[in-house]
């Protein structure tokens, strides 16, 4: 028998791969629906309403979820106030999202959050429990330690590893929905902000690194695929804990950019008693500095719908 | 082989246990069950030590008060039919039997004799001497206090753990068939400090039962010991049929408290549970427990001198004396308790610190009440006489802001039960901040982490200097003592902003709500006292 050599296998193999490779090369990539649909989609109305249509405008849930895929969705449901508060999700955002997902064939749906306030309360008092009567979905606030798994971002530049939900890391489709808020330290609580609620250990972002890299290097590791940001009510002072000042814009943005989805919602809004635009909340600016997304949200393709 | 059929006492005990267990677990749900802190209740000795110690009867204990009076009519069966402490050792004994067999050594006690048994009454009365002068100490050895701090801070945990880790096994099981509820499914993870002691000393209890079944029973409870001292002379109680007996001498060994003299025929009734084991093994059925009008032959149940136990009793005066010279007390000028004993951050709602000593029975209710599992049983921390008792741990997990199932559980009212609108105006303490140690202070960094979760708006930023970032600052009458912040403090080992009983507001009785007013607290609940302040996390110069 004759022996191969490593040459003649290297050889061979490079061949192999370049013949296969020739259809691929041959003919032209298949056009996508996402040509056709907008970037952003500005919903205006209730908050279950609302949520269906800014989906529905996005290019609708098949888009994003196909037959038998797991969903994990990620609102915010961290502190124990009620939805009135504006300091979480409302519970009608996410149940429209688990249902518009369940509708596309997702096989399971996961919400999550790493709460900060106590697991039964939160779950209690953010009305969030209701999602769970959408069929083959689970609420569940997750902190203990175990049901996180070690990363690295080869992107970050200040967080370079960290542990984040499982649920998060296994899902086919991964959607945000984080509420509209303030915040004492960010600026603004909206996608992006919102991820360090899938990672375990946050003091850190506080304690070594700039909160603001920190959070863009996160981003770059966990990206959804949609994002769903609830402004039906809008904390616009004394957030992330509340209680400050409520506005209700009635607005749910949608977007596959969760810097543009970002920026459109501090333009949105009035934060502190005064406009800010997006180029002024640090962690967005520095996102979109480094091509996490666009911060020129105005020049995309748009949408906006009522309901 | 024929199965033998149970004896009732047994099926009460199994009943007992059942009860007892799931009382105890329902404290988790505080407010499902009506008297989750049921057996502490009946237990003789927290009863009858705590109304001696603190000169009153508290109103929960009522029932075990009464419970005193039972020994009167059935001698102890409250210690042979009920006690969990008692069936736990029965437990253990009957576990134990077929491993230990022929090498029990059945007592140091000849059947029916008194040799060792003063040794009950002795702490009684020490306990007692002490009360007299208001130190509690009956707490020790209160037989459901005991087995409530081995349930609590040694079974629970580990059970959880196991019953996590068993559930971790299974979770690639649910992933295969896809059942997500059961692969996220955890059970409460509580962990408790003197677990180890605890874990040792009734391990040694259990561990007496080689020596004796119902060792405890017969030498240590001081819990019996009251019974006891009511039941020379029960209305139901052992008698035997002379014209029957044949003097075989089976009961006499089989008895478990060697309660049986050396006639078969003469009961120690004090020391007899009313178990039945006699009557039930009795060749001749010559034993009965009955009705029993005719006063039975009495044997005194001291059978030390009267002296002897005087001295007990002034020893514990003595003792509790000796807790109010130590410095654990306070200074020279507050021997009586009155002033500043220094002590950890209480749970919310407890009572003036003397008291709170006195009242308090060690018995874990409130810790494993607590959700968050701040709440934590100390050790020498604050002296011998605090062993044992609650107390707020913020550097681990805050007091929940919107929970007060501490005071809910407390068998004693050394934690007042609270409604959730007063327990806001419930200042357990203030945070300080460790300026050399906070990032903000000491590094100049961004970090407002204790003002983000501070549910009552204690803490505000502010501008100092020339500096880049803002720093923390408390108002220390709108912090209740919380510890949120403290808990969430990203500065690890010694936290930066630290919860100390600083300003704390203790309450024998009256409204929280009054007392705040009256010292210009503005507790709150979010209250939003921010105004003007400027947003930060913006960048305006672009």
């Amino acid at each position: 028998m004759k022996n191969i050599t490593r040459r003649d296998f290297l050889v061979s193999g490079a061949l192999g791969a370049s013949i296969m490779m020739f259809p691929a090369l041959g003919f032209p990539a298949k056009v996508p629906v996402v040509d056709t649909c907008p970037d952003l989609v500005f919903a205006h109305g209730d908050p279950g309403a609302a949520t269906i249509a800014a989906i529905n405008a996005i290019g609708g849930m098949k888009r994003f979820v196909k037959q038998g895929q797991k969903v994990c969705i990620k609102p915010n449901f961290s502190f124990a106030n009620p939805p009135e508060a504006a300091t979480t999700t409302h519970p009608e955002v996410v149940k429209a999202i688990a249902e518009e997902a369940k509708k596309a064939g997702a096989k399971q749906i996961t919400i999550v959050d790493n709460v900060l306030h106590r697991e039964e309360a939160c779950l209690e008092k953010t009305g969030i429990k209701v999602c769970e009567m959408v069929p083959d979905t689970l609420v569940k606030p997750l902190t203990s330690s175990r049901f996180f798994r070690h990363v690295t971002i080869p992107e970050g530049k200040q967080l370079k590893e960290t542990r984040i939900l499982e649920p998060v890391l296994d899902a086919d489709v991964f959607i945000a929905a984080p509420v509209a808020k303030s915040h004492s330290a960010a600026g603004v609580s909206l996608s992006m902000k919102g991820m360090m609620g899938v990672i375990k250990n946050r003091m850190v972002f506080h304690a070594i690194y700039d909160l603001h890299t920190a959070i863009v290097d996160l981003a770059f590791r966990v990206k959804p695929d949609l994002v769903i940001i609830d402004a039906t009510r809008l904390l616009s002072d004394h957030g992330p804990g509340g209680p400050g000042k409520v506005l209700h814009p009635k607005i749910v943005i949608a977007s596959t950019d969760m810097v543009a989805a970002d920026a459109a919602t501090v333009s949105l809004g009035e934060w502190y008693g005064r406009k800010v635009k997006p180029q002024q909340v640090k962690h967005i600016a520095e996102a979109a500095k480094r091509g996490l997304g666009r911060i020129d949200w105005e020049n995309l393709k748009i949408r906006k719908v009522k309901v | 082989m024929k199965f033998p059929a149970p004896r009732a006492q047994r099926i009460v005990q199994a009943i007992s246990a059942v009860c007892y267990l799931l009382l105890l677990l329902s404290v988790l749900n505080i407010g499902t069950v009506f008297y989750p802190d049921f057996y502490l209740r009946i237990d003789p000795i927290i009863a009858a030590g705590t109304s001696i110690a603190t000169r009153s009867i508290p109103p929960r204990l009522i029932i075990g008060l009464a419970l005193i009076l039972l020994p009167f009519f059935l001698g102890r069966v409250f210690c042979g039919w009920i006690c969990p402490m008692g069936i736990a050792i029965d437990t253990v004994d009957w576990i134990t039997k077929k491993h230990f067999k022929g090498n029990r050594i059945n007592g140091f006690d000849n059947p029916g004799t008194k040799k060792w048994r003063w040794v009950k009454y002795a702490f009684l009365l020490f306990c007692t001497g002490s009360a007299i002068v208001g130190i509690n100490l009956y707490f020790y050895l209160a037989p459901i206090s005991l087995i409530n701090r081995f349930f609590v801070s040694v079974l629970y945990p580990i059970t959880s753990l196991i019953t996590n880790t068993l559930l971790e096994l299974i979770r690639p099981l649910a992933s295969l068939l896809n059942i997500q509820s059961l692969y996220y499914l955890s059970v409460k993870q509580h962990v408790f400090a003197t677990n180890f002691f605890v874990a040792f000393f009734v391990s040694g209890i259990f561990t007496l039962a080689l020596i004796s079944p119902r060792f405890w029973c017969r030498y240590l409870c001081p819990s019996g010991a009251v019974l006891a001292l009511f039941s020379s002379a029960p209305v139901i109680r052992r008698t035997v049929y002379h014209e029957k007996c044949t003097r075989c001498g089976i009961c006499q060994k089989r008895c478990p408290m060697k309660a049986i003299a050396e006639d078969p025929a003469t009961t120690l009734h004090e020391e007899c549970l009313s178990c039945l084991k006699c009557s039930k093994i009795c060749p001749e059925h010559a034993i009965r427990f009955a009705f029993t009008p005719s006063k039975p032959r009495i044997t005194p149940i001291f059978k030390q001198e009267r002296r002897n136990f005087f001295g007990w009793g002034v020893g514990g005066i003595l003792s509790g004396l000796l807790f109010y010279t130590n410095p654990s007390r306070g200074t020279s000028k507050d021997v009586n308790g009155k002033g500043g004993l220094s002590h950890p951050v209480r749970p919310p709602g407890s009572i003036p610190e003397g008291d709170f000593l006195k009242k308090c029975a060690r018995c874990y209710e409130c810790i494993f009440a607590c959700p968050t599992n701040t709440l934590q049983p100390i050790w020498f921390e604050a002296g011998l006489e605090a062993i044992w008792t609650p107390k707020v741990t913020s550097s681990f997990a805050p007091c929940d802001k919107d929970c007060a199932a501490c005071g809910q559980a407390c068998p004693t009212g050394a934690i007042r039960p609270l409604s959730l609108a007063d327990k806001i105006y419930c200042k357990i303490g203030t945070a300080r901040i460790y300026k050399n140690r906070c990032l903000a202070w000491e590094h100049d960094r961004k970090c407002l982490v204790c003002d983000e979760v501070c549910p009552y708006d204690a803490v505000t930023f502010i501008a100092v200097g020339n500096r880049k970032n803002r720093v923390p600052r408390v108002d220390a009458r709108k912090c209740s003592g919380c510890g949120y912040c403290e808990s969430h403090c990203p500065v690890n080992g010694k936290k930066a902003i630290v919860v100390e009983v600083f300003g704390e507001v203790r309450l024998a009785h009256g409204s929280y709500r009054q007392a705040a007013k009256s010292r210009k607290l503005e507790l709150k609940l979010g209250g939003t006292s921010k105004e003007g302040k400027l947003p930060p996390g913006f960048d305006f110069s672009n």
